[in-house]
């Protein structure tokens, strides 16, 4: 009994500290504008969830299908940036280590924590589903509302997976080398690699089978509605469409009547929920009760300094010092802009190992030394993925250690500190792609070249004013890894922010692209301005 | 050289009132700022170092408002923030190299005001280990160094000797004595002695107000035969203390020896001895705590 309520107030205190938050009501007006555009009108000029064509009609059978695949799909991702940040919370607030001189088992943590991502991941999800249902009035299809078909996919599938990913988040939090950037980057390249092999099997095969390794919980309702369209449809091949896709003209309709749930299904769900108890309890191995003398699980920023007690001892006496301070000559205060940006460039490579450093040099020299199309589509795309972690201190690294008071009372730091900031991002970005930039130099490739000058300078640009204005690195971290995904990766010419794509280049992406750095940097200059005045 | 601090206030939330109609007018020398916790010290500070605008009022620095030119001041300022951090990555001398860019220093001059300010906060055998690896006195010490890298006209410390050993609080008292000759030098604590050692006036910070301004000679002279000390019994201490001001009490086997500060004699067996600065600050924050105390303006006047 005991731990029970030990349990529930860890979940409960954790809980309400994140949902009290200003930013929280952010998330939420998020998740029902989330649950609107899973729906797109029929006049819309995209779809969300579509097979060669067909859909179903807005019913609550389908609204309560769709909006459970696409929950899953997205909260699977966002919900675990989303939600893994309550140790670190602990241990930044000071209370971990009040906690770690209480009698608190371990799992029993881990597990509270857990159970606290899982309550604002499924506030989350009801939020979508509420949302949902107000949409499938509005656009007007089917007017009749039916609780269970709405509500139950949600229940029985999303639940499900954002548990799993509520377990994995308190996983990676406990162990040192997940904790922060990189473990952002492992965890979404297991989520692509993840949907990508889903995908592929609910491309590959209608045969509806329960799958017991169907984290995401997506193949199932994919196949009974993959099943419902091939018995209306026969000329329909098997093909999904998930997530945001461009409409080729208007999708033929049909009424699903829902899914059915056969017992296996359930199990399955329920196996999923036992993983991710256990993955929970798993990570208690991992966590280090806030021990500084253990794993990495150390502050970001040092710990101020603890108040002296009056004391009635008399002092020492000290020989004064030998050490005088020569008075400087010429006034200081005046902009030194090479030493200044070399300082930036410095701090913001100290953390870098000096595999990195090695690693950085070969993809150089694979650009360099490869067939360009060859260098143009293998390697480039990787030169700007591997400083990712440099960048994502960009905006946050001043509030994150806590030198702002420090930072912020020197001379002009908008007009000096802030752009070099900015510059010595654009130096890395140059630098790592300088391989590629003399390739294109010597094929006589300038449009291509011009485009790798404009994406150095929009990606520090993007990190600085999503640094700035969420406080966070994994803001930006989530987007650039979508972004260089879709656009770098996968060659989507309004995303391809790299150019690699002959197309990108085609649809002038270079010069909007422009017109973006140069909001960006308004808007981050805005961003700054605001913590200084303050 | 002249800061000007002219009916300051600052609001937190609407409501919350940190400092209220405060006013002082520095010329060189040193300002010890005492007042308990909460007193509206590190607000003062925050303001004077341009981090936060105040809600109300104006400070002016050589005649010009630092609201509107703030950046004249942060050429010639240096800040030791309450709490404030440090790159863990970084060395001692990367972090003042980084620093010294900031402020504007030539590399010639950083090196070597950098080499002389280790040695002078006693960290220059530990100048290549990371940040990260020092403990709360070390990184204090860090603090103070990157505070004084400019030759800071305006020097302002707040609570500079929390976490320092008793050997660092010296050496930190006497380099601000040293420093303290053309520049103003503010610091804040709520160790009566640091500002006994280190001050050449001394505000008096209560409930976001200044309760005086003055020299500690005068300060000390304003409770010249107000302070005594007493034997009683332990039994009578509560009820002592709930009577009078106490600044001291020491349990001997003879009862308890307090001292009082009154302007009555709190009893027959009770001595009249000299003050400390310490009976003052408990003399004038209990005072004006009861309203009895005259404005700070109006008595600052009649003890200059």
């Amino acid at each position: 009994m005991i731990l029970a309520r030990i349990l529930y107030q860890l979940m409960l205190a954790d809980f309400l500290e994140r949902i009290r938050r200003s930013s929280f009501l952010i998330t939420l007006g998020s998740m029902v504008l989330l649950g609107y555009y899973f729906l797109p009108a029929p006049s819309a000029n995209y779809a969300v969830l579509s097979f060669e064509g067909y859909r179903g009609i807005y019913n609550s059978a389908w609204v309560g299908g769709a909006v459970a695949i696409l929950a899953s799909l997205w909260l699977s991702l966002v919900g675990f940036f989303l939600v893994k940040n309550t140790v670190e919370r602990d241990l930044r607030t000071g209370t971990g280590q009040i906690i770690a001189t209480t009698p608190v088992p371990r799992p029993l943590y881990t597990l509270g924590k857990m159970l606290s991502n899982f309550a604002v991941l499924a506030l989350m999800v009801a939020c979508i589903v509420i949302s949902a249902a107000a949409t499938q009035l509005v656009r007007g299809e089917d007017l009749h509302i039916d609780l269970w078909a709405l509500v139950g996919p949600s229940l029985l599938l999303t639940l499900p997976t954002v548990a799993v990913v509520s377990a994995v988040a308190i996983l990676f939090e406990t162990i040192g080398w997940l904790r922060r950037g990189l473990g952002n980057i492992v965890y979404a390249v297991l989520w692509a690699a993840t949907v990508v092999i889903t995908v592929t099997i609910a491309t590959a095969t209608t045969h509806i089978t329960p799958a017991i390794d169907d984290v995401t919980g997506l193949l199932f309702p994919l196949a009974q509605m993959q099943a419902a369209v091939k018995a209306m449809f026969p000329q329909y091949g098997g093909g999904v469409s998930l997530g945001a896709d461009v409409k080729g003209g208007p999708l033929h309709t049909f009424v699903w009547s829902g899914m059915q749930w056969p017992v296996e299904i359930i199990l399955e769900r329920l196996f999923w929920i036992g993983i991710a108890l256990v993955v929970a309890l798993l990570a208690a191995l991992f966590f280090t009760r806030f021990d500084p003398a253990r794993g990495r699980l150390r502050p970001l920023a040092a710990a101020p300094a603890g108040e002296s007690e009056r004391t009635e001892q008399p002092l020492p006496e000290i020989a004064p010092a030998s050490v005088r301070l020569t008075p400087l000559g010429a006034s200081p205060g005046s902009f030194r802009l090479g030493q200044l940006f070399l300082s930036e460039l410095r701090l913001m490579l100290s953390k870098v190992p000096w595999w990195w450093y090695l690693v950085a040099l070969g993809l150089i020299i694979a650009t360099l030394l490869a067939p360009l199309d060859t260098a143009r589509q293998t390697f480039y795309p990787f030169v700007w993925l591997w400083p990712l972690l440099i960048w994502s201190e960009m905006g946050i690294r001043e509030s994150r250690y806590r030198t702002n008071q420090l930072v912020f009372s020197t001379s002009h730091p908008l007009l000096r500190q802030f752009p070099l900031q900015w510059a010595a991002g654009v130096c890395i970005a140059l630098v790592t792609a300088s391989g590629m930039a003399v390739h294109f130099l010597i094929s006589g490739d300038p449009a291509s070249l011009l485009a790798l000058i404009l994406g150095a300078l929009f990606i520090p640009a993007l990190a600085l004013i999503l640094g700035i204005w969420t406080g966070t690195s994994k803001f930006f971290e989530l987007l650039y890894l979508l972004l260089w995904y879709i656009g770098a990766l996968n060659h989507l010419p309004a995303l391809d922010y790299m150019g690699i794509s002959k197309n990108a280049l085609a649809v002038q992406m270079p010069f909007l692209l422009l017109a973006v750095i140069v909001l960006l940097l308004v808007g981050a200059y805005v961003g700054r301005w605001r913590q200084i005045r303050i | 050289m002249k800061l000007c601090i002219e009916h300051v206030g600052k609001v937190y939330g609407g409501r919350v009132w940190g400092l209220r109609d405060f006013n002082l007018e520095l010329g060189p020398g040193v300002l010890g700022l005492l007042g308990p916790n909460g007193a509206g010290k590190s607000t003062l500070m925050r303001i004077l170092a341009t981090i936060t605008r105040a809600s109300e009022g104006k400070v002016t620095w050589n005649g010009q408002d630092i609201a509107q030119h703030p950046n004249e001041l942060r050429a010639v300022l240096g800040y030791l923030p309450q709490d404030f951090g440090v790159y863990p990555h970084l060395t001692a001398q990367e972090f003042l190299n980084y620093m010294a860019a900031l402020k504007g220093l030539s590399a010639k001059a950083a090196r070597q005001r950098i080499d002389e300010l280790l040695q002078i906060v006693n960290l220059a055998e530990v100048r290549k280990r990371p940040l990260g690896g020092y403990s709360g006195g070390m990184k204090q010490r860090v603090g103070i160094a990157q505070a004084l890298l400019n030759d800071p006209q305006l020097l302002i410390v707040d609570e500079p000797t929390v976490g320092l050993d008793p050997e660092e609080r010296v050496r930190f008292r006497n380099l601000l004595s040293d420093l303290s000759g053309e520049r103003i030098v503010i610091f804040s604590t709520h160790i009566v002695s640091d500002v006994e050692a280190m001050a050449t006036e001394i505000a008096l910070v209560s409930s976001g107000t200044l309760v005086i301004h003055s020299s500690p000679e005068q300060l000390l002279a304003a409770v010249e035969g107000h302070v005594w000390e007493w034997v009683v019994p332990s039994a009578e201490l509560t009820n002592v203390r709930e009577q009078y001001v106490i600044s001291n009490a020491l349990r001997r086997n003879d009862g308890v020896h307090v001292r009082v500060v009154s302007a009555q004699t709190p009893g027959e067996t009770a001595k009249l001895v000299a003050p400390n600065l310490e009976d003052a600050y408990l003399y004038y924050r209990e005072t004006h705590m009861k309203g009895a105390l005259p404005t700070a303006g109006a008595l600052t006047k009649d003890i200059r």
